[in-house]
């Protein structure tokens, strides 16, 4: 504001009018927010550390995208964060990160190398005459820990965002600069899916007679898990990693059941993965096609 | 009392435990439960209670208080009849008293700075629990890194130290990760030393769940290597690096803090300070080891520095090799009889007058008489004899090992050679630091391979000849 609030006339009244009536609707926004805050009570979907993961990986795509273009980006972080879908993206992320570092505490769970990869990776190397399990195999703990790495020091590279995401931000980039009045780079995103989820597709699609185990989360790991449950629930996996956080297991319960599972064997990866959960949530749908309707997918004929 | 295995208890329909296995009988009661009587772990009622209503058996690592230090264990419990069994495994005791009871990756060593560490990684890779890489990755665009990486892809499982060259590491041999922890080490056609820290990988189980291996450089701010530079060569270590440093300033030092370390270590070993598994007790078993060779290594090197400062002169004195030979046999007494040795020491009446300086003898008699002790075989015989000829007198050590090939004898006396023995706590020193002392007082210190007449058997001989007076 280049002119002082405070000045002789009645002109300067109106202005502190309007300044008072800007800083009422922060404070009423700030209001709702905490109102939602506290109704949400202690919240594993937003706590402290998710808020900041999240915020920093949003940092660190805007920084990548800012050097694309040899000009300096204005407000680029706050435009990305007001894209809903990247925003749930890295949510998404860092509550995945969360479950993996939980479940490595108190389970004993490794993040990158579960038991179900370890023993495949064993396997081949027994039996030489498997070149391509083995090299999938290799090729997706490599993943893993290239992944686990990056989040570890916050970081998302642009190539792992997958494709409609990384086409947003592309855009976002764009929009941003022209907002600020400044000649669009012309940017073309690849098409191709991170190699991290397209491995884990490929793994379980190789799985075979293991397929099975890729539903369990001591022996799938928290990565292969949450894409087996999307999978076999057709959900998107961000959905299913953000049902492992809510405050109570019922999606997450009912996911399982969708997934197929029975009662028992939902019920036992529901308290793994949400020690705090009732397991009569498992026992509200009768059969995974009930779960399928009540969570709204499109009910298979046969599953 | 013996925490190797599971803990086993049994709790009825009202979560009461009925039966319980002796850690876990003291734990409840400790914590203000009866036996018969509802489980008084909060965690682990809650965890029972859970199994129970839910009908699925349930694991979870748990903490308590037990005796005001935070305890933590692993714990299932699984439905049984119409109650829960429960099994408590992996008890130890948390970081610190009061500590989060929740926390458990106390299990690798400087896990503070391990953040810090992931950022400054060069080289990263995931190693098998026999230290064969898995995966690796570069976050350097140098290609000697590219090249080891390249390397540990496409032989999948070769062990990671085969690859590089450790520093001041002679055996290949497997070492434990401990010992490879923070190792120096060179990378082919990369300048600059590096560094490797080893993190075991997460898991409640046993030790089959390999480890992460992080290689950061050395010096963080290396320059840049220089195309126009001659290659990197082994550096001229200066004769003493170490110098004046050990004996004068850091060996008085150190002795106090390593003290500690192993009387800690100890503590734990035998578990005085509370119940642990066995595993536990072997690491402080090692860590105690570890420390006695730091400390022994420590006094070698006070000793090296000493004999090889240049105005070195031990104070002379009229001593009886004899009765040097008889106060060593009695100090090392005892641990002869614990490998099933007999010493034998000259008799009463014997005597061996000779000028040197009491101490140092000593100190030589007791090298060679551990040595003869460490190397010979069980229910064997070492002997000490003494006698004068001509103008020297001279004492003898020897035993009924394998003795010494020709080849043996010419480098025993060699600084840091240990003939190919490793694991076995020396320092490479002991002979040599003998034999500098043995000249300094105008003896001499020498090996035969076979034993003197006087001596029976077939194994190493060893003999110090002083002056006479």
């Amino acid at each position: 504001m280049t002119e002082p609030l405070v000045s002789a006339g009645r002109p300067a009244l109106a202005r502190l009018a309007d300044a008072l009536s800007g800083a009422d609707r922060r404070l009423d926004a700030v209001t709702a927010l905490l109102e939602g805050l506290v109704a949400l009570g202690p919240c594993r979907l937003l706590d402290e550390q998710t808020v900041a993961r999240a915020g920093a990986l949003i940092d660190d795509l805007a920084a990548q995208l800012a050097a694309l273009t040899p000009t300096p980006v204005p407000d680029l972080p706050a435009l990305l964060a007001a894209q809903r879908a990247l925003l749930v993206h890295v949510h998404a992320l860092s509550i995945e990160w969360k479950l993996a570092q939980r479940l490595a505490t108190t389970r004993g769970l490794d993040p990158v190398l579960p038991p179900l990869l370890a023993r495949r990776l064993d396997a081949v190397r027994a039996d030489a005459g498997h070149a391509e399990a083995a090299a999938l195999a290799r090729a997706t703990l490599a993943a893993l820990v290239d992944q686990h790495e990056a989040m570890r020091a916050m970081r998302l590279p642009l190539r792992e965002l997958p494709p409609d995401l990384r086409a947003l931000a592309l855009a976002t980039l764009d929009n941003a600069l022209a907002l600020a009045g400044l000649a669009a780079a012309p940017l073309a995103g690849d098409t191709d899916t991170p190699a991290r989820l397209a491995l884990l597709r490929h793994l379980l699609d190789s799985l075979g007679a293991d397929l099975p185990l890729a539903l369990q989360i001591d022996e799938a790991g928290p990565a292969l898990f949450l894409t087996a449950l999307a999978t076999a629930t057709g959900v998107p996996r961000d959905t299913v990693a953000l049902a492992t956080a809510e405050a109570d297991g019922l999606r997450l319960a009912l996911l399982l059941r969708a997934a197929g599972l029975d009662a028992g064997a939902a019920a036992a990866q529901l308290l793994a993965l949400m020690p705090g959960a009732d397991p009569v949530l498992v026992s509200g749908v009768a059969s995974a096609e009930a779960a399928e309707a009540l969570l709204g997918l499109p009910t298979e004929a046969a599953s | 009392m013996s925490l190797d295995g599971m803990v086993i208890g049994r709790c009825d329909a009202g979560d009461r435990l009925i039966e319980a296995d002796g850690p876990l009988a003291g734990l409840q009661q400790r914590c203000g439960g009866d036996l018969p009587g509802l489980v008084a772990v909060p965690a682990l009622l809650a965890l029972v209670r859970q199994a129970r209503h839910a009908s699925v058996a349930l694991s979870r690592t748990l903490g308590a208080i037990d005796d005001g230090k935070a305890i933590v264990f692993h714990a299932s419990a699984a439905p049984d009849g119409d109650g829960t069994r429960v099994e408590l495994s992996q008890w130890r005791l948390a970081g610190e008293p009061g500590g989060e009871p929740g926390r458990i990756d106390a299990t690798g060593p400087d896990r503070g700075a391990v953040p810090l560490l992931h950022q400054m990684a060069a080289i990263r890779a995931v190693l098998d629990s026999r230290m064969g890489v898995l995966t690796a990755g570069t976050t350097s665009s140098d290609p000697a890194l590219a090249a080891l990486v390249a390397r540990w892809l496409a032989a999948p499982g070769e062990v990671w130290t085969e690859a590089v060259a450790l520093d001041g590491v002679a055996h290949r041999q497997p070492l434990h990760w401990r010992l490879l922890h923070d190792v120096a080490l060179r990378i082919p056609d990369a300048p600059g030393l590096w560094r490797a820290a080893l993190f075991p990988r997460a898991g409640l189980g046993g030790g089959d769940h390999g480890f992460d291996l992080l290689i950061a450089p050395e010096m963080v701010d290396a320059v840049p290597p220089d195309p126009d530079a001659p290659p990197v060569t082994e550096r001229a270590e200066p004769a003493m690096p170490w110098g004046r440093l050990i004996g004068r300033d850091l060996a008085p030092a150190l002795r106090q803090p390593i003290n500690r370390i192993i009387a800690n270590a100890e503590t734990i070993r035998t578990r005085l300070a509370g119940p642990l598994p066995g595993e536990y007790a072997d690491y402080a078993n090692d860590i105690a080891e570890a420390g006695r060779h730091l400390l022994a290594l420590v006094e070698d090197l006070a000793d090296l520095e000493a004999v090889e400062a240049p105005g070195f002169a031990p104070a002379p004195d009229r001593i009886d090799l004899a009765d040097c030979a008889r106060r060593a046999a009695g100090i090392l007494g005892v641990r002869a009889q614990e490998r099933g040795i007999r010493l034998v020491a000259p008799p009463e009446d014997d005597h061996a007058p000779a000028v040197g300086e009491f101490r140092r003898v000593l100190q030589i008699l007791l090298n060679l008489l551990t040595n003869a002790i460490r190397y010979s075989p069980a229910h064997s015989t070492v002997t000490i004899a003494v006698g004068q000829a001509g103008t020297k007198a001279w004492i003898a050590v020897s035993d009924e090992g394998e003795g010494l090939s020709p080849e043996q004898a010419a480098r025993v006396f060699d600084k840091f050679e240990r003939l190919g023995r490793t694991g076995d706590g020396g320092s490479g020193l002991g002979l040599y630091i003998s034999r500098r002392l043995a000249r300094a007082m105008g003896g001499d210190l020498i090996v035969s391979g076979r034993s003197l007449p006087e001596a029976p058997g077939q194994g190493a001989c060893f003999v110090l000849s002083l002056p006479a007076p």
